[in-house]
């Protein structure tokens, strides 16, 4: 059973909002010089922006932030921002691969995946929500 | 040919497992949590209006599921395993929350981190150590919220 996709576009703005809002400084997510001198053709997304992608999606689906019980994600390929000249986006469906009781509870997995506007799985990932 | 390395880890790298560092607190807040939500795009009320949160059935803003890294900061350094100067490169092998309780706007919370495990291995892709930090943050009345387990690769 498929969760809805969650379709989202990062802009540099998002970056550099990202980056005050959890206080990491990394140069690669908004200074593109540095990206360049580290081989990379654009800044790049934080692996915890695109986390927070994969939680919107599968929170959306459980109706609230207090029913997951663990997410978790992996960073296998890069994101780069949308630009006026290069059309990028961020794209999340999920998949239910379990049901289970545990502790009194209804438990679900959900498997996610990050894809970026090239069908390209950056982004893989896992939650557990408690249905009820 | 250059012969690969193995157990770089050493005896004091391997006595950093377990040991936590001082807590560091935060307080959440509301401002915080909302330049959070602008900057993903998440635009449910619950998280920065009160009453939306009271008439969704909270008794408070609850955190966002994905705020945890704003908040990621212990109270003292946590060392890190030198692993005898091996290796040119680290990689991000990715992150797992574990959400054990509620937590909302205007807690406390107290964020301490260690090592949970240093490890090994050699492959495919030659030798790499495997480090696992574990962040652990806690509420005022000692208990568990949030745990963030996050495993870096170094070759």
């Amino acid at each position: 059973m498929a969760i809805p996709e969650l379709h989202k576009v990062a802009t540099t703005r998002s970056l550099v909002r990202f980056a005050g809002a959890v206080g990491d400084w990394y140069e690669l997510h908004y200074d593109r010089e540095a990206a360049e001198h580290a081989g990379l053709s654009d800044v790049i997304l934080q692996g915890y922006l695109k986390k927070a992608f994969l939680a919107e999606a599968v929170v959306n689906w459980a109706g609230s932030p207090q029913r997951l019980r663990r997410l978790s994600a992996s960073y296998r390929g890069v994101d780069m921002p949308a630009r006026d000249w290069a059309h990028r986006s961020f794209t999340v469906r999920g998949t239910v691969t379990r049901v289970w009781e545990e502790n009194g509870e209804k438990l679900v997995e959900v498997s996610l995946e990050g894809v970026d506007q090239t069908g390209a799985v950056t982004t893989p990932g896992k939650a557990v929500v408690a249905l009820g | 040919m250059i012969a690969e390395p193995h157990d770089v880890i050493s005896a004091a790298d391997r006595a950093l497992v377990g040991v936590e560092t001082e807590p560091g607190y935060h307080l959440i807040e509301a401002g915080a949590v909302k330049r959070f939500c602008e900057a993903v795009g998440l635009d449910d009320p619950i998280y920065v209006d009160a009453a939306a949160a009271h008439a969704a059935g909270y008794p408070e803003r609850p955190i966002p599921a994905a705020f945890w890294p704003a908040i990621q900061v212990p109270g003292s350094e946590l060392r890190r395993p030198e692993l005898g100067g091996f290796g040119t490169r680290n990689m991000n092998a990715g992150t797992e929350f574990d959400y054990l309780k509620p937590a909302y706007v205007g807690q406390t919370l107290a964020c301490t981190a260690r090592i949970a495990d240093i490890r090994e291995r050699s492959g495919r892709a030659g030798y790499m150590v495997i480090t696992v930090l574990e962040y652990t943050w806690r509420d005022e009345a000692g208990d568990v919220v949030t745990q963030a387990r996050l495993t870096g690769v170094r070759l």
